[in-house]
């Protein structure tokens, strides 16, 4: 019986091997987010990260002209509106002390290097070169020079991992300026956002700004997201579903900054 | 001899996960990336027996979801798998012994792989499947269909065992 058994097992086994296989990676697949998991990916980023390093910094030398030329061009931008800032946060602070106030509190922004982007388009998420020994945590905002890009996911000791606003699972909480109407973020494929259920009483027009509202905990309110470009009734007649364009470029991020809260 | 074999084995595959992973954002192109791991799975099909070729995809399949996207982990062995099994049967049972039809049988399957991936990415998104294929699966599919393409001239895509 056992003989025949191993026989029938042993004449089976590249089909046995592959239905075997097939439940395996399904059963994985359907049960995915165990901590485990993203324990290996960083274990693996910690090995690797010190080979991979040299090579993105090589690449990042090559496009730090391109990128030198836009900062610059920022930077004259930025100057022109601190100086306007500089009055108006003296305004600010005054009006401030009269109604007796507290600042806003200040984050600090740690710079990190991108060491993954994975295979696939579709699937975004980011590995990058700091961790837990540098005060990262799990659900600090990530940010470029363009606007918000996502939030850290997941920390291992020297990397750690970000989820993007490209991501299929991501939502953020979002007003557009400067009628303020609030809604829901969500990918749209390529650079493109939907934020669904947007009253037609509120004025929004292509070209307004979208931003963080701050009513959640993961991000502080005013980080700059997109730009809206086109309205469309939503079948109800009483709503818009408002599509725009994310100010970062997803395909070209080397470098980020985490926004330590 | 059958050591020589497996430690060329084992150091082929380590090359071609460190290959993939050191070199991967340097092979970008407008956020395409070639999926070598696949490539590679093609040219062992032709030099491993079937059940080998099904376990090495698995194993393959699951180093790329754990190195590039853990959050999806278990979908990359699932097509890997499956791609492993079909080339296998082709490879073992005589149908693909031309060259030609090897070609593109893997190219179908490259097709194939690219495209039930995204789709699956997608599934609970509000985005058309024409949508989907134009901008995520057919890029992938020439980036990485033309790698392989170029990779034929110098791999021998002759079955080798049992």
């Amino acid at each position: 019986m056992a003989k025949r058994f191993i026989d029938f097992f042993l004449k089976r086994r590249f089909q046995i091997s592959t239905i075997f296989l097939l439940i395996v990676s399904f059963l994985i697949f359907s049960g995915t987010s165990h901590p485990a998991i993203y324990y290996m990916q960083i274990w693996f980023s910690d090995i690797l990260a010190p080979l991979k390093e040299p090579i993105v910094i090589l690449k990042e030398l090559t496009e730090t002209r391109k990128t030198n030329e836009m900062l610059s061009r920022h930077l004259i931008q930025l100057s022109q509106e601190a100086a306007r800032f500089t009055s108006l946060s003296e305004e600010n602070q005054r009006l401030r002390e009269m109604l007796d106030l507290k600042r806003t509190s200040s984050y600090d922004l740690l710079p990190a290097l991108v060491l993954s982007e994975g295979i696939h388009k579709s699937v975004n998420s980011l590995l990058l070169n700091k961790g837990k020994k540098d005060s990262v945590d799990v659900n600090d905002p990530v940010l470029n020079v363009q606007g918000l890009v996502g939030r850290i996911f997941f920390v291992g000791e020297s990397s750690s991992l970000a989820q993007l606003l490209v991501d299929p699972n991501l939502r953020v909480s979002v007003k557009i300026q400067p009628s303020g109407a609030k809604g829901i973020l969500q990918w749209y494929g390529k650079n493109r956002f939907l934020i669904a259920d947007i009253s037609s009483t509120l004025e929004v027009k292509p070209g307004n700004l979208v931003v963080t509202s701050g009513y959640s905990d993961i991000y502080p309110n005013d980080l700059p997201v997109g730009i809206v470009s086109e309205l469309t009734p939503s079948p109800d007649g009483f709503t818009n579903l408002v599509f725009g364009d994310f100010l970062v470029n997803f395909n070209q991020i080397h470098e980020v900054f985490i926004l330590l809260q | 001899m059958k050591t020589k074999q497996t430690i060329k084995w084992v150091l082929l595959i380590a090359g071609i996960i460190l290959l993939q992973y050191l070199f991967n954002e340097l092979l970008d192109i407008k956020g395409i990336r070639p999926d070598l791991f696949l490539i590679f799975l093609i040219y062992l099909a032709f030099h491993l027996s079937p059940t080998q070729t099904v376990w090495v995809a698995f194993f393959l399949g699951m180093l790329e979801d754990l190195l590039f996207h853990p959050m999806v982990i278990g979908l990359s062995p699932l097509l890997k798998t499956f791609t492993g099994f079909i080339l296998a049967k082709l490879v073992h049972q005589s149908y693909i012994h031309l060259r030609f039809f090897s070609i593109i049988s893997s190219i179908i399957l490259i097709f194939l792989n690219h495209v039930i991936f995204n789709w699956i990415i997608f599934i609970d998104m509000p985005m058309r499947f024409i949508e989907i294929l134009v901008n995520y699966s057919l890029p992938e599919v020439l980036y990485t269909g033309g790698i392989f393409l170029l990779a034929t001239y110098f791999i021998s895509l002759s079955p080798e065992t049992e």
